[in-house]
């Protein structure tokens, strides 16, 4: 394998002709005042929520004292009977007794059958970005990838301290990290329910993903 | 790649479903773009980084490497589409697997890869819907974004419905539930996954995939073992340069702002993570890419494979993508298949554009697929790949076109001929090839260009 690489990598050498001068090898700047789309001093909770609910989210502002009657609401009014819920997070724990039998933490425990008979997951996202009305869910320790892919609905706490303005503050987030700290193994920037347009161009949500989306913006 | 180049106006459904589907498609990205604060400085930034990335291949591949297996990936390199299947299907081998979930790849239909693995016993399933459909209907993708944009709803249904033997349904939401029931099974017997790669960044290491549907998160989520296939071209240096790609491609693909997930891998389940492959496989895939990377069709490997231009071209619209005769068609795939198949194979290629420039001007990485094609069709003449009466029609174009009076006298000819009726309705297959058979010419202007220059020159007093 090692032989095979060195030969390719000489001839992408040869083909690229990279014996460039010095100046030549450094990229180009990624000029923020072209990339950037969304002001440093935007309002980010307003754009966030509009942006989300293009992308067919349903996104709202909700205080931090009424995080969990609005995870309430949303469990009654779903009549979700199975929950599944972030293991990094103690959302399990601190909801309302009458939920106990219908929550469940999405730990090591969980097997198949209910991560695929779910009604509903809760997840905890890292992130925000205001201008696609995209929330950021990492993989790491602790953590299931796949949390916020296979129930049908997915409601999401996001703080609004966590919001960015632009997709150009996330990767710069990430790329001033990768010095430091290592990337997560795993990062999904979410916009919306899952879809297709596959046949005649008819929008359809909900295919192999959640179909429906909520976001708390938490203040 | 096989098939045959055969370019034919579209009969009447298919017309219609590739006309309405790349016209609406076109009108969403540019308003997509109409959004964005300089597009132009964007799209022109995109090309530079590309371009820069390909001439310093070698040391971003090295890099790309490194940091791959840093972060407990396995890389293995490909030089042609046979040594590709070799591994995937070594790999399935030694680990005992037995069912494949497929994302989206156009690279893993370059090489053949589904009925590599099929050879080698393994069930394999298409994921992205509009895949699944053309593999149940043992049918080709005709786009490179949207596989079914030849199929119509009721197509769709029949093949669908017979498939999973369930009583006809036209409803686009109810056709959608039934395939997501009957991929959920497969998801979860799953034991390989096999996915595409958007973009693949060097700094780090990581794997950059865009789907809508999710399929392409379950393909990378779920098996224990995920092998993603990458072309060298799809690497880009920084974090950072994904904010401009991804701010370009679903604009250009879809109009959205962004796909609805965008996946981020940088190896294999982590220590303490509760999901997530146990082994992470990479395969780099020249097969001709380097000769491209040293030719004069370096350009056509900044693509992105977002299919903006297939959806800005007339020639697509009206003909459809199965008439490329190949995995890639569309403005891209008329340099890319000659590029990576063999410009006699695909030497009609090049030909097949009337040279209109909205591939350019849909192009998020600037590639200048008008400029590419003249000068392939130029190669096209030197290695004397056109047919014998295309050649003497091109002579006697060339002798009447370089001699005014040749050239006066042709048009008399010709407006004569025309004058009077409706033009000439029909052209014969025996006269023009197939490309241009049926079409029209229509009846002469009643004055001609030349004539009403010589009037106004003469006017000016200046003959």
């Amino acid at each position: 394998m090692k032989a095979e690489f060195e030969a390719l990598r000489e001839r992408v050498r040869r083909a690229a002709g990279s014996m460039l001068p010095a100046a030549g090898r450094t990229p180009p700047p990624v000029a923020e005042a072209i990339v950037r789309q969304v002001p440093r001093d935007a309002e980010l909770v307003d754009l966030f929520c509009r942006q989300a609910r293009l992308a067919g989210a349903d996104a709202q502002v909700v205080p931090r004292g009424a995080l969990l009657d609005w995870l309430s609401a949303l469990m009654d009014r779903l009549e979700a009977g199975k929950v599944l819920i972030d293991p990094a997070t103690s959302m399990a724990a601190e909801l309302p007794d009458r939920f106990a039998s219908r929550t469940h933490a999405a730990g090591p425990e969980l097997d198949d059958e209910l991560m695929f008979a779910a009604d509903l997951a809760i997840v905890s996202a890292v992130a925000g970005v205001a201008e696609t009305g995209s929330i950021v869910c990492s993989g790491g320790a602790g953590r299931r990838r796949s949390l916020s892919l296979i129930p049908p609905r997915l409601a999401a706490v996001l703080h609004a301290s966590r919001l960015v303005p632009d997709l150009f503050d996330l990767f710069a987030g990430l790329e001033a990290g990768e010095r430091g700290i290592t990337v997560p193994g795993n990062i999904n920037i979410i916009t919306g329910p899952s879809h297709t347009a596959d046949i005649e161009g008819v929008l359809v949500t909900g295919v192999h993903g959640p179909g429906q989306v909520w976001v708390a913006v938490v203040t | 790649m096989s098939g045959r180049v055969a370019f034919r106006v579209a009969d009447g459904p298919l017309y219609e479903a590739v006309r309405r589907a790349t016209l609406h498609k076109n009108s969403d990205r540019q308003a997509s773009f109409t959004v964005l604060k300089d597009a132009d400085a964007l799209r022109r930034l995109a090309a530079q980084i590309k371009q820069h990335t390909l001439e310093n291949l070698d040391r971003y591949l090295s890099q790309f490497v490194d940091r791959l297996e840093a972060a407990g990936g396995h890389v293995h390199f490909a030089d042609t589409a046979e040594r590709a299947r070799e591994i995937v299907v070594g790999i399935a081998g030694q680990n005992g697997l037995r069912v494949c979930a497929k994302a989206k790849s156009m690279t893993s239909e370059e090489i053949g890869l589904t009925e590599a693995l099929q050879a080698a016993g393994m069930e394999v399933v298409e994921t992205d819907l509009g895949e699944f459909i053309v593999q149940i209907d043992r049918d080709r993708p005709s786009h490179i974004v949207t596989p079914i944009i030849h199929k119509t709803r009721r197509q769709v249904a029949e093949s669908l419905c017979r498939f999973l033997r369930v009583p006809h349904t036209e409803d686009a939401g109810e056709l959608t539930q039934l395939a997501r029931v009957h991929l959920r099974d497969v998801f979860r017997r799953a034991d390989l996954g096999v996915s595409g790669v958007n973009f693949a960044v060097a700094h780090t290491g990581t794997l950059c995939v865009c789907t809508n549907e999710g399929n392409g998160r379950m393909v990378v989520t779920r098996p224990k073992v995920h092998v993603a296939l990458m072309g060298i071209e799809k690497l880009v240096p920084r974090m950072i340069d994904l904010a401009v790609f991804l701010k370009l491609l679903a604009r250009s693909s879809t109009g959205q702002p962004l796909t609805v997930y965008t996946t981020l891998i940088t190896g294999p389940r982590q220590a303490g993570e509760l999901d997530g492959p146990e082994q992470l496989h990479v395969i780099i895939l020249d097969r001709g890419r380097t000769e491209i990377l040293g030719g004069d069709y370096r350009e056509t490997l900044r693509c992105i494979r977002c299919g903006a231009c297939l959806n800005a071209c007339p020639v697509y619209r009206t003909v459809g993508g199965h008439a490329y005769g190949s995995v890639y068609p569309g403005p891209i795939g008329q340099l890319v298949s000659p590029l990576l198949g063999g410009l006699a194979h695909y030497h009609e290629l090049p030909h097949a554009s009337s040279l209109c420039g909205a591939c350019l001007e849909a192009c998020p990485v600037q590639i200048d697929i008008p400029k590419l094609l003249v000068r392939m069709r130029a190669e096209t003449v030197r290695q004397n790949l056109l047919s014998r009466r295309k050649r003497l029609l091109m002579r006697l174009v060339l002798a009447v076109l370089a001699r005014p009076r040749f050239y006066r006298a042709a048009q008399r000819l010709l407006r004569w001929l025309l004058g009077g009726g409706a033009g000439w309705r029909g052209l014969p297959e025996s006269l023009v090839g197939s490309g241009f058979a049926g079409r029209h010419l229509p009846t002469p202007a009643d004055r001609s260009f030349r004539a009403i220059w010589r009037e106004e020159l003469a006017h000016e007093g200046r003959v």
